[in-house]
């Protein structure tokens, strides 16, 4: 299996491309722009996209599923029903489905936005704004934040630390290094926003 | 890439070394388990989909060479050449450098989290969405550099030169500096508190 970097300017977000050795139908995370650098990718390492994953409804990460859907018939999974008017295969927290050969578990984590859906394939966490490195995502109150933060230690926090995180936005990371370095989560325990 | 293979020892969770069925620690000749490893790299200059942790490795050059989507975590690289290399979302988090050179490096997407640094150089070289969480360096310099989205958080740098440098979104909230040069760079366009 290998996993694909696709970083837009647009909204600074990070797509991730997933397929086999040999090309065939592969998964697209959160194809927040559609744009040539990411067609290119995909058609240069044979690939089709079947299937979208999508972390959370913003913009920034699901701006390109309209041109996909024109391009690929694809197969798109998030927590809601519809995105930018296009069907949706709901999914639920910890329900495991599989795409093609690849072995999907949906791990939800509110906080960010209500439907932020973090996506296990193996031993790599895709989080959308729900974690990224040295941060958590965004959010509205500190009611929220708590929440979030409490959902990434219940949640995240004790699967496999050599877990691989591959946020929305900025660089990957391990479970580990956030674990051990992440100031917004050793910030919100120090508060009291934890438990 | 990126499978997650444990090694095959009752209890042990660290991963098996890529040829080997266990880790290093657990390998009955774990010299040779290394040195195998290290032999391809030589030979091909490129290693891809390869996972070493927690060896000592000493005195060699890869100057040129490919990493992508490696394990090298917690490794200890002493006097160690990777000038000119081209490292693509590979992890080398929680290892330490001694001594090594990183000079007309390109990285992206790597994650050196958690990592030691001690009279490195990481000149000249194009080091975008590269995570250095946690990171502490001494003497070490990342003069005439491109640091595009690298993350600094939560690290402690003493006696770091980051002259001439693109630092344009880089984040260095939460970092402790002490004698850190940003002489002729674009700091203004960097990160230094949270929000």
């Amino acid at each position: 299996m290998n996993i694909f970097f696709h970083f837009s300017i647009t909204g600074f977000s990070n797509s991730y491309l997933i397929g086999g050795d040999e090309g065939g139908d592969a998964v697209l995370v959160d194809p927040g722009v559609m744009d040539k650098e990411l067609l290119n990718l995909i058609e240069e390492n044979g690939y089709y996209v079947r299937y979208v994953l999508l972390t959370h409804r913003h913009d920034a990460h699901v701006g390109g599923i309209r041109i996909i859907n024109r391009i690929y018939q694809t197969e798109v999974y998030a927590n809601t029903m519809t995105i930018l008017d296009s069907p949706v295969h709901s999914v639920s927290d910890g329900e495991e489905f599989f795409l093609g050969d690849i072995r999907v578990k949906a791990i939800q984590v509110p906080g960010h936005t209500s439907d932020s859906l973090v996506y296990q394939i193996g031993n790599a966490l895709f989080t959308g704004d729900v974690l990224l490195s040295g941060k958590i995502g965004s959010t509205t109150t500190e009611l929220s934040r708590s929440l979030l933060i409490r959902s990434i230690m219940e949640k995240l926090f004790n699967l496999n630390e050599s877990c691989m995180i591959f946020p929305g936005h900025g660089p990957p990371s391990t479970l580990k290094a956030e674990k051990f370095f992440n100031p917004d989560i050793h910030l919100g325990l120090n508060h009291g926003q934890h438990g | 890439m990126f499978a997650y293979i444990p090694c095959e020892t009752d209890g042990c969770t660290h991963p098996a070394v890529t040829g080997s069925p266990c880790c290093l620690l657990h390998a009955p000749d774990p010299e040779k388990t290394k040195r195998d490893l290290l032999e391809v790299l030589e030979k091909t200059r490129s290693l891809h989909s390869s996972t070493l942790t927690g060896a000592e490795i000493r005195d060699r050059d890869f100057t040129g060479c490919r990493f992508s989507a490696c394990n090298l975590s917690r490794n200890l690289f002493i006097n160690c050449d990777f000038s000119g290399s081209y490292i693509q979302l590979s992890f080398f988090d929680f290892s330490k450098f001694l001594h090594c050179t990183f000079q007309d490096i390109n990285i992206k997407y790597g994650v050196f989290a958690g990592s030691e640094f001690s009279s490195c150089s990481f000149a000249d070289s194009d080091i975008f969405h590269t995570n250095f969480l946690g990171i502490s360096a001494r003497n070490c310099a990342f003069d005439d550099s491109d640091l595009y989205y690298s993350t600094f958080i939560q690290s402690q740098l003493e006696f770091v030169s980051y002259t001439d440098c693109n630092l344009n979104r880089v984040d260095f909230s939460s970092s402790r500096r002490n004698n850190v040069n940003f002489k002729y760079s674009n700091y203004e366009e960097a990160v230094f508190t949270r929000d």
